[in-house]
């Protein structure tokens, strides 16, 4: 098994892949400059955690915040293509909050949208905040609790 | 700033020196293309600019201007910005269509 931070991360990108949009340009955690447009890649870079029972194991709730950028680079209306791509994101992400089951929750919590002109055609950034709430015990964080 | 002699601008945008042809407007002008590496927002990326004599370039083709399309080794841009330095080198910024 593997961390539940993991098994969201790969499951959030299993469910972004293959929209009509970004296809099958779907990345996780990419730290390099990327060639194949436009494209959706998730990272899960900070979390919050706070006990909910007493008795050992404690119950440990979770707050994962979950990014999903979006990058499009367009000759016109780059924006319209950020907007468009993040309408097929919510749509998919909150097809099943649960994720199969190991979370309890997700939250959108909006967008941050960043534009640049300097290169050889308009490139737009897309910021997608997510919330997941899930839930595991302290000694094991790969299984939901 | 002075304004280098038309003589040494000839020279800069030589086609015997590095100098390119963009067509206009449907007319020649020589300047030197550039399209350096860029990354913009983690997207790989180019940044093309085509320098040349403003003389040139404005008494050629006098309606150029923000718009206006440029094609230069087979590709069109469009003219983003247009930057005079005020020696008499004009750099226009540029965008692929």
């Amino acid at each position: 098994m593997t961390h539940i931070r993991q098994q969201i991360r790969e499951s959030l990108a299993t469910v972004i892949s293959g929209l009509t949009t970004t296809g099958e340009n779907v990345y996780q955690s990419r730290v390099y400059p990327y060639d194949i447009l436009p494209c959706l890649s998730v990272y899960t870079k900070e979390e919050t955690a706070e006990y909910d029972s007493l008795s050992f194991p404690r119950s440990s709730r979770r707050e994962l915040l979950l990014t999903i950028e979006i990058r499009a680079k367009e000759s016109t209306d780059v924006d319209d293509k950020i907007d468009q791509i993040s309408a097929e994101v919510e749509a998919a992400v909150s097809a099943d909050i649960t994720l199969g089951g190991i979370s309890k929750d997700i939250q959108y919590q909006g967008i941050d949208i960043q534009l640049e002109g300097g290169t050889n055609q308009p490139t737009a950034l897309g910021i997608m905040n997510y919330n997941i709430i899930y839930r595991v015990l302290e000694t094991d964080a790969e299984q939901p609790a | 700033m002075p304004t280098i002699p038309a003589s040494d601008l000839q020279e800069m945008f030589s086609l015997t020196e590095l100098a390119d042809v963009a067509l206009i407007e449907s007319v020649s002008v020589l300047g030197v293309f550039d399209n350096e590496y860029l990354d913009g927002l983690d997207v790989i990326g180019t940044s093309p600019v085509f320098t040349c004599a403003a003389s040139d370039l404005y008494d050629i083709v006098p309606a150029v201007g923000r718009g206006t399309v440029a094609t230069i080794n087979s590709v069109n841009f469009t003219i983003e910005n247009i930057k005079n330095d005020g020696t008499g080198v004009t750099t226009l910024s540029l965008s692929e269509v």
